[in-house]
């Protein structure tokens, strides 16, 4: 029987459906309602709140500052993560162990605790950090942080390097560890052997690494609803307060579809770069 | 003053020497072989010569200079590893010398094994090195591309000149290649001599045992190839016989215990199993 294997897998897809694509489906549907200040909800087809979403400079202006923290924190993820796994990488056991749990460390705190943690280090002037930059006389007054994209960034990039570590480590791991002596051995110093053999060869990892840091940086919602409130807004804080504070849902709607539909178009972009470029290499 | 001069030299990984006073003295142009099996420390010595690995002890010399005072990347020697090594983000480049000028925008996955370890091996001589150190180059090869690979690579060889040592563990390899071979065990040299000095004037049972079966008959060893079956000598029943297309392989009862005996296919007709014979060879000269 041919329909076997789709009689089997409908439970499954069932359930996929009714807890994904329908509320999408909807989710698109109320996108295109009309909404008014004192007839609320009317389920009528208009293009309002699509209109209203890429003509009004304000809604561009939070677009804007979700692409440029998104990126932001997808360079410093791989700043610092892509050397992360190198060195975890050339550890030995028991050290190669110890520093994945530090490294892996944030994702199990709450994300509420470590926002305020780094609220604390920079906060005012009693911050740790503002204190001693001061009194080293580096800079004159405390750094903000509260209500800035830089405090976005920080607290982001410290979150979500995890997973940057973790892709490159992947890529990492698959390289012929006498690779490097090979190098070497053909006269090529420790720099020249970092930048024209590991680097290479981590690259796909740092990519797939970035775009998961660039998706999740970009949908996140807690750190910027902490970090920014209601004064820095970001696509999907801004989303949140046009369903729960004007409680204009249609556009809530507009705003999280549109922020969904250029992540998937980025991810997938990426995607394909990497397959294209990347395949008949490591295949 | 030969070339390449390895004295005394010691590696301890912890408690455990894996190289033991190893004294080797390579001339320029030769091809020595380090033979012996896993964990007898030839590994440890190549990349001791490469400078992956730090001695513990000892000294190397290069013409005359101390080879370990220089940087791995200084030393300018070529090597061929196990694995190839190949850099799989590049496309492989000089390859007219290994007869792969056609593959020159290849990336290493798509090359079959043997067109890898040709690249690797061109990637080695590219940087006419002072010595070709030479890894377990074919042991990833099948049987019979490593035959090919085994008489290409001693073409190349002498053809550039270039002082090369193979490590090993295949004696018919380590044979067929070098110049000299120096079986190792447990981290000692066992015998330095060209493979058919150590061959047939083992210094050792372990050298003895390691290059080819023997037999051991009150004391001394025997080539299996050397025993005839005679009309006297020692007095022996055929417990097994196994053709081998070019030669007979027997398993032969004496008062010696086992003794194994090849015989040479020629045609003619052979004792069968159950068949009472006498042995004779004559002493190893």
């Amino acid at each position: 029987m041919k329909s076997t294997p789709y009689l089997l897998s409908l439970p499954a897809l069932l359930l996929f459906s009714a807890i994904v694509v329908v509320p999408l489906v909807m989710t698109v549907l109320l996108s295109f309602h009309d909404w008014g200040q004192y007839k609320g909800i009317e389920p009528v087809f208009v293009l309002k709140n699509w209109r209203e979403v890429f003509t009004d400079s304000y809604y561009l202006e939070m677009f804007g500052r979700t692409f440029r923290i998104a990126v932001m924190v997808t360079v410093l993820a791989a700043l610092f993560g892509a050397p992360e796994a190198y060195i975890l990488n050339r550890m030995r056991s028991p050290w190669r162990g110890i520093f994945l749990l530090v490294i892996l460390g944030p994702l199990l705190i709450s994300v509420v605790a470590r926002t305020l943690g780094w609220a604390l280090l920079f906060g005012g002037n009693s911050g740790l950090v503002n204190k001693a930059l001061i009194s080293l006389g580096l800079i004159s007054g405390p750094l903000p942080f509260m209500f800035t994209e830089t405090g976005m960034v920080v607290a982001l990039a410290h979150v979500l390097m995890p997973y940057m570590v973790l892709a490159v480590w992947a890529a990492l791991q698959r390289l012929d560890p006498q690779v490097e002596n090979a190098a070497v051995a053909l006269g090529a110093g420790q720099f020249t052997v970092l930048r024209r053999i590991v680097l290479p060869q981590a690259m796909p990892g740092i990519l797939s690494g970035g775009v998961i840091v660039f998706a999740l940086a970009a949908s996140a919602f807690a750190t910027p609803a902490i970090i920014g409130g209601r004064r820095l807004k970001v696509a999907s804080t801004l989303a949140y307060d046009e369903f729960l504070n004007t409680l204009n849902w249609p556009l809530g709607a507009a705003i999280a579809v549109l922020l969904l539909v250029a992540l998937v178009l980025i991810a997938a972009g990426t995607n394909r770069l990497v397959e294209r470029r990347y395949a008949q290499v490591f295949g | 003053m030969a070339f390449l001069e390895l004295e005394n030299l010691n590696k301890d990984f912890g408690a455990h020497r894996a190289v033991d006073g190893l004294t080797l003295a390579v001339d320029k142009g030769e091809f020595v072989s380090l033979l012996g099996p896993s964990g007898c420390g030839k590994t440890t010595t190549l990349q001791m010569i490469a400078g992956f690995v730090e001695p513990t002890g000892g000294a190397i010399r290069l013409d005359g200079r101390d080879l370990l005072m220089v940087k791995p990347a200084r030393r300018g020697l070529g090597i061929v590893f196990q694995s190839y090594a190949l850099f799989p983000h590049m496309t492989a480049e000089t390859l007219q010398l290994v007869g792969l000028g056609a593959f020159a925008d290849r990336h290493p996955r798509q090359l079959s094994g043997g067109q890898q370890q040709r690249v690797a091996l061109a990637r080695a001589l590219v940087i006419r090195p002072r010595i070709l150190l030479l890894d377990e180059p074919l042991s990833n090869l099948d049987a019979k591309l490593r035959e090919e690979m085994q008489i290409e690579l001693r073409q190349i060889q002498r053809t550039v000149g270039t002082t090369t040592i193979l490590v090993t563990h295949d004696q018919a390899e380590a044979m067929a290649l070098s110049d000299r071979i120096v079986v190792m065990n447990k981290g000692r040299v066992e015998q330095i001599a060209a493979p058919h000095e150590a061959y047939e004037r083992p210094a050792t049972p372990f050298v003895a045992n390691f290059l080819g079966k023997t037999n051991l008959v009150n004391g001394a060893n025997v080539r299996p190839e050397r025993i005839t079956f005679a009309a006297s000598g020692l007095a022996g029943t055929v417990r097994t016989r196994i053709f081998q297309g070019n030669h007979w392989l027997y398993q032969v009862e004496t008062s010696h215990g086992l003794v194994t005996v090849i015989r040479q296919n020629s045609g003619e007709a052979m004792p069968a199993e159950g068949a009472s014979v006498h042995l004779a060879w004559s002493a190893s000269p």
